[in-house]
């Protein structure tokens, strides 16, 4: 009994194993590609507007599935867009033709790459600002580093060097931390 | 006394600037119409196919114009508050990419708020009103301008908040 319920486990592993392989398998080929067949394939007869069509769907955003563009998406809404587009484009529409429109009608959102205009300037802006502002916090930080070196006076060289001596006479009656002990005792901007 | 300020502004700065965004929806997309003529449309009628309805039958008037479909679950969410609303002012349903007979069934059993419905089956008018969901709920003015959009389903706060007051709003402009 023993010996067959462990063959049968030996077999069920195998057989386990072997769904974790097919199931892998089915993710990463077969999965993706039946994704692509989805969208439907659209075709032109002139190359340029294949481009073009091509270009548009993968600029254009799907308002519906917010972080996927016209190509990727399924969503009804995108089928709808992507026929429209193909349409624009087979009615001789240019490029800022098919932008304009869809801009129109839903607004520099739909657009993966917004214009640079008025209301989009803080958005292409900040990232300048933010690096110049982070530049300068930096170089502060370094320069800040540099100037604060400071000299001791003469009173206070006298006075250090009071301090070590009696440190220097009292510390090795203690045992064997006084080297590192003493270091430690010296002002911190002394030392760089 | 700077060291501080600069760093402490700089965190209100942000705090304020994510703290606003964490009650901003990015599902919400402020429409590019507002203030713009209501797009051109010329669709049948829901129910009589030989009738068309277009953007100027309601011309002169204050009207609603409601993206519903029997296939949208929030649409029969805000069903009750738009039958509601229709009694004080005059709704179009815009029919959206849905089946006739669906469609119809669905007014049956729940009720019919409009005054009239376009059949965009094709979705074509959506794509002309910059609809990326339903329902959605536009209002134009005397002139054929859309002056509000609502997107998503009506509240009853929403009706009274926003929808009425602006409704009223817009009929004391002309009166």
């Amino acid at each position: 009994m023993k010996r067959l319920s462990k063959f049968d486990l030996n077999s069920f592993a195998i057989s386990m194993s072997g769904m974790f392989l097919y199931t892998l398998l089915v993710t990463l080929f077969i999965h993706p590609l039946s994704g692509l067949a989805k969208v439907e394939v659209v075709q032109f007869d002139d190359p340029a507007k294949q481009a073009l069509y091509q270009d548009m769907i993968e600029e254009l955003r799907c308002l519906v599935c917010q972080n996927q563009n016209l190509a990727d998406s399924n969503a009804e809404l995108a089928i709808d867009l992507r026929r429209k587009t193909r349409e624009l484009i087979e009615q001789g529409k240019t490029r800022q033709d098919v932008v304009a429109f869809m801009v129109d009608r839903y607004g520099e959102f739909v657009l993966y790459r917004p214009a640079f205009n008025k209301s989009n300037l803080v958005l292409w802006l900040s990232p300048v600002v933010l690096l110049i502002i982070a530049l300068w916090v930096v170089l502060r930080a370094r320069n800040r580093g540099k100037n604060d070196v400071k000299e001791f006076s003469e009173s206070e060289r006298v006075r250090v060097r009071a301090m070590l001596n009696q440190s220097h006479v009292q510390k090795p009656q203690k045992g064997i931390n006084t080297s590192s002990g003493r270091h430690s005792e010296l002002p911190d901007h002394g030392e760089s | 006394m700077s060291r501080y300020v600069v760093p402490l502004v700089l965190f209100v700065g942000l705090a304020a600037l994510l703290w606003r965004g964490l009650s901003l929806d990015p599902r919400e997309i402020p429409s590019v119409l507002i203030d713009k003529p209501a797009p051109a449309f010329d669709l049948e009628q829901l129910h009589n196919t030989t009738q068309q309805i277009t953007h100027q039958t309601l011309e002169g008037k204050v009207w609603l114009l409601n993206v519903w479909a029997s296939w949208c679950v929030a649409c029969l969410q805000e069903h009750p508050v738009i039958t509601k609303l229709s009694e004080q002012v005059d709704i179009v349903g815009l029919n959206y990419k849905d089946e006739r007979g669906k469609a119809k069934q669905w007014l049956i059993e729940h009720g019919n708020p409009y005054l009239v419905s376009a059949f965009d089956h094709a979705g074509d008018v959506g794509i002309e009103y910059g609809v990326y969901g339903v329902p959605e709920t536009f209002v134009v003015d005397q002139r054929g301008h859309i002056r509000y959009k609502h997107i998503g389903p009506v509240s009853h706060e929403d009706l009274n908040q926003k929808l009425i007051p602006i409704i009223e709003q817009l009929r004391q402009v002309t009166n």
